[in-house]
């Protein structure tokens, strides 16, 4: 575990099992350094927003990557990606969605919120593994981010 | 003027010389010639006065003649005074010469003048004849006045007989016309005559006093089945059967004595006549008699009723039947009013519906059987009105019985019209249906119950539905959740921590994760039959062969290290969901792969047959089959016919395969025998994506 200006994933799971396979499978492949772990989805938006427990953080350190469950306490992973997604500040935020459902209205919710990634977690182990592999090399490694901070690309998208 | 003085002057001595002067001669001849001269002058005047005075004198230039002559005398006598002292006898002789001329032309002239001078009728004659005249005239004049009054008279008898004349022509006129007319008429009538007896429907048989034939026509002829020659002056006897014959011939004979022109006959009973062939048969006739010159001639018209009776008969059968008809229908009362609605016939069953009985009813309007409400609505009158315009009338109502109670009946209504089309009464055909009213009413009460427990029942099922989807996000999720949980710690174990485990642990171990994994496989397809009964049909054309082609490739890694053979027929074009389709295909390709793996050579067909019309596509196997009595649990959810040591499975693939099938509109079954191979047939309807819907079969139940 890391502390919260250091994260490089935000991993939002309030299941202690989950997080526990979760966290060991990134582990196995080297992602686990920096991750960070929220159980529900009041506190991911508390992180994400430097507000409350999370006021210390700063805008300018985002994560690089979410790793968001639907099924949360309080708020759900659906809010949670609304309330990041419409807000300047978090939208270049990639999140992806990690969950138990198959369920197509999930998908087409999720992608309608302009989520970056769905992910179905497979009941078979390998496979969990091997998944959480793949997006942890995709999203940590392959994927090219802007150098801006989101501060300065929310500036500038304010702009005409 | 030698002469002039000649005249005048003489050597001669005067005449008084001859007379010696004696102054008595001198004087007596002078005085007398002057006398005589004197006269002859005034008679020419009085003659002249005369005829300008009588202008009508018969030849008045006579008397101017007379007159000159007279004048030329006295001229010749004033000369004999003059000589006496003037010897101018030459003048003298001059006017003695041109009086002489004068007097013989007189002479000559009055001779031819004679006889016609004594015609002239005397004075004498002619006041007697003015006294004839006289006479004459007043009786002419009172001849005329006769006359006068008689042409009075007459002219008033001629108006008179003018005006007789002229209305008399008037009639005349007419009277010719009509003559005219009536001759036309005459003639016409004759013709017509002749014509109608040949063309008569009615057999036309005269006869004499003598019942001796003399007018036999056609239709005489096709009655008797007789020809007119051999009839003609034969006795009217042998169309007559033996024992009407004395009686008939006193009957003409008396008819003869009335005088009467014509009757019927029959008035004692039935006629019959006999015809050639000796048969009978029964005939209605009439009889007239005519006299031509002192004979007597009767005349019989006679018609065949033998048919008439046989239709009277049949009528009256008919009637009867019908009357029987109307009194043995106990449910439906039956019966007619007159046009102002009071009844006219009742049948028992009216007497059953209504309670009254026909004495009681019969000639009473019919508005009694309304309730009172209704009278005074004036309905019974509407409704007989509506009958007429419409031609019937039809309604179901609340009528009254005899004992006030009321009950609900059906009726119909049907106005009657007679040849001449005028209005002559209505049927009524009425029922009591107060127990269909009442069941009806049942079956409506029943009807909303099941309305409202439809609609109770579609609450509950949607909130069943609800909860159902619930209850599968609920197993997509959450019952996932702790399943992985178990594999992945299961693995974690097996991987991290083996070493402290005992061979039998680490088989148990083996057999969770297997578990697990089964449990993975048995929800999702779980979760792919429920998604396919919600998901909605995207129709459209596909190709089946491309898409049976790509399945199989699909299955490729499936069929390493097998021989399998592939026969794919000519597949047509289907309307359908591709994506549902394909797994169909998965389904049975798969499910045939794997029941053929114990076949060294696995042969799998997929092609169409025609069966019963209708194109239909199969795959067949040539696999290990099944038991046809296992058929029906074939498609059933979980249903297996396989240990799972034998074929792995969940038992959902078919019946997947099936939901699919039967969202499409079409049929699926198999055919198959205990290791024989086996043969899925299916259709796919040709409904479209619309009318496949979630909802549709409540919907076509409610409708």
């Amino acid at each position: 575990m890391t502390t919260p200006n250091e994260v490089d994933i935000l991993l939002v799971e309030d299941n202690p099992d989950d997080l526990e396979l979760t966290l060991h499978a990134l582990r196995r492949e080297n992602l686990a350094n920096n991750v960070f772990a929220v159980r529900d989805g009041e506190e991911a938006l508390e992180f994400l927003f430097c507000t409350g427990r999370f006021s210390g953080r700063s805008f300018d350190r985002h994560p690089r990557l979410v790793l968001l469950d639907l099924k949360l306490p309080k708020l759900n992973g659906l809010e949670v990606l609304k309330r990041v997604k419409q807000d300047p500040r978090t939208k270049s935020v990639p999140v992806v969605i990690l969950t138990s459902s198959k369920e197509e209205r999930d998908l087409v919710a999720s992608y309608n919120l302009g989520v970056n990634s769905y992910i179905q977690k497979p009941v078979d182990f390998d496979q969990f593994r091997k998944t959480v592999k793949s997006a942890g090399l995709y999203w940590m490694v392959i994927n090219q981010r802007p150098l801006s901070t989101p501060a300065q690309i929310a500036a500038a998208a304010a702009q005409p | 003027m030698e002469i002039f003085h000649k005249l005048f002057s003489s050597n001669f001595l005067p005449h008084g010389t001859c007379y010696l002067w004696d102054p008595h001669i001198v004087w007596l001849h002078v005085i007398s010639d002057s006398v005589i001269a004197f006269s002859y002058y005034c008679i020419p005047l009085s003659l002249i006065y005369l005829v300008r005075k009588r202008r009508d004198i018969p030849f008045n230039w006579m008397f101017w003649m007379f007159g000159l002559f007279i004048l030329g005398c006295g001229t010749t006598h004033l000369m004999e005074v003059w000589t006496v002292w003037h010897p101018t006898y030459l003048l003298s002789g001059i006017v003695k010469a041109m009086t002489a001329a004068v007097s013989i032309i007189t002479a000559v002239a009055l001779i031819p003048l004679l006889p016609r001078a004594i015609a002239l009728p005397s004075p004498s004659q002619l006041k007697e004849t003015n006294l004839q005249l006289q006479n004459q005239v007043e009786t002419r004049m009172q001849r005329e006045e006769e006359l006068t009054r008689l042409s009075q008279e007459l002219e008033q008898r001629v108006e008179e007989r003018t005006a007789e004349l002229a209305s008399m022509n008037r009639s005349l006129q007419g009277e010719i016309t009509l003559g005219i007319e009536t001759q036309q008429a005459l003639r016409a009538s004759q013709a017509r005559l002749s014509g109608v007896i040949d063309s008569a429907m009615d057999a036309i048989i005269s006869v004499d006093q003598n019942q001796k034939i003399l007018l036999f026509n056609a239709a005489a002829e096709k009655m008797f089945a007789s020809n007119a020659c051999d009839a003609l002056g034969q006795s009217l006897d042998r169309f007559i059967p033996e024992r009407y014959r004395s009686a008939h011939a006193q009957h003409v004979r008396r008819f003869g004595d009335t005088g009467v022109t014509a009757r019927s006959m029959g008035s004692m009973g039935q006629l019959w006549a006999l015809r050639g062939d000796g048969t009978e048969f029964p005939i209605e006739a009439s009889i007239s008699q005519t006299e031509a010159a002192g004979k007597k001639l009767f005349t019989v018209i006679l018609r065949d009723v033998t048919e008439r009776q046989r239709t009277e008969a049949a009528l009256r059968e008919s009637e009867e039947r019908y009357r029987l008809l109307l009194d043995g229908v106990k449910d439906y009362a039956i019966y007619m009013l007159d046009p102002r609605g009071r009844v006219l016939s009742w049948n028992a069953g009216a007497e059953r519906v209504k309670g009254y009985n026909s004495e009681e009813i019969i000639g009473q309007d019919f508005a009694c059987f309304y309730t009172a409400q209704d009278r005074a609505l004036g309905r019974p009158v509407q409704e007989l009105q509506r009958a007429v315009q419409a031609g019937r009338f039809e309604e179901q109502g609340i009528r009254v019985r005899k004992d006030g109670t009321q009950f609900w009946a059906y009726k119909i209504i049907t106005p009657m019209y007679d040849d001449a089309h005028a209005l002559h009464g209505f049927s009524v055909v009425a029922r009591d249906i107060t127990e269909r009213k009442q069941a009806e009413d049942e079956i409506r009460n029943l009807n909303q119950d099941l309305e409202q427990r439809v609609r109770e029942r579609t609450q509950e099922l949607e909130a069943a539905n609800s909860e159902l989807e619930a209850f599968t996000y609920s197993v997509s999720h959450d019952l996932r959740a702790p399943l992985r949980h178990i594999a992945g710690f299961s693995k974690m174990l097996a991987e991290e921590c083996s070493g402290c485990l005992h061979p039998e642990g680490r088989r148990y171990l083996q057999r969770i994760q297997d578990g697990t994994n089964r449990m993975g496989m048995l929800i999702d397809d779980l979760l792919n039959l429920t998604r396919i009964g919600r998901h909605e049909l995207t129709v459209k054309v596909s190709g089946l062969e491309s898409l049976v082609n790509d399945v199989i490739s699909d299955l490729r890694p499936d069929t390493e290290g097998r021989e399998v053979e592939w026969k794919i027929g000519n597949l047509p074009f289907v309307e359908g969901d591709s994506a549902l389709l394909k797994v169909v295909f998965q389904n049975l390709l798969s499910n045939a792969l794997k029941y053929t793996r114990p076949r060294p050579k696995a042969t799998i067909e997929v092609g169409t047959e025609e069966i019963a019309g209708e194109q239909v596509v199969y795959v067949r196997d040539n696999g290990v089959g099944f038991d046809m009595k296992y058929a029906d649990k074939l498609f059933g959810v979980f249903q297996r016919l396989h240990r799972a040591e034998e074929f792995e499975g969940t038992g959902v693939g078919l019946a997947t395969v099936q939901r699919i099938i039967q969202k499409h509109g079409g049929r699926i079954w198999a055919q198959a025998e205990l290791d024989k191979g086996a043969t899925f047939y299916l259709t796919l309807g040709s409904t479209k994506a619309n009318e496949i819907d979630n909802e549709p079969i409540l919907a076509k139940e409610t409708v």
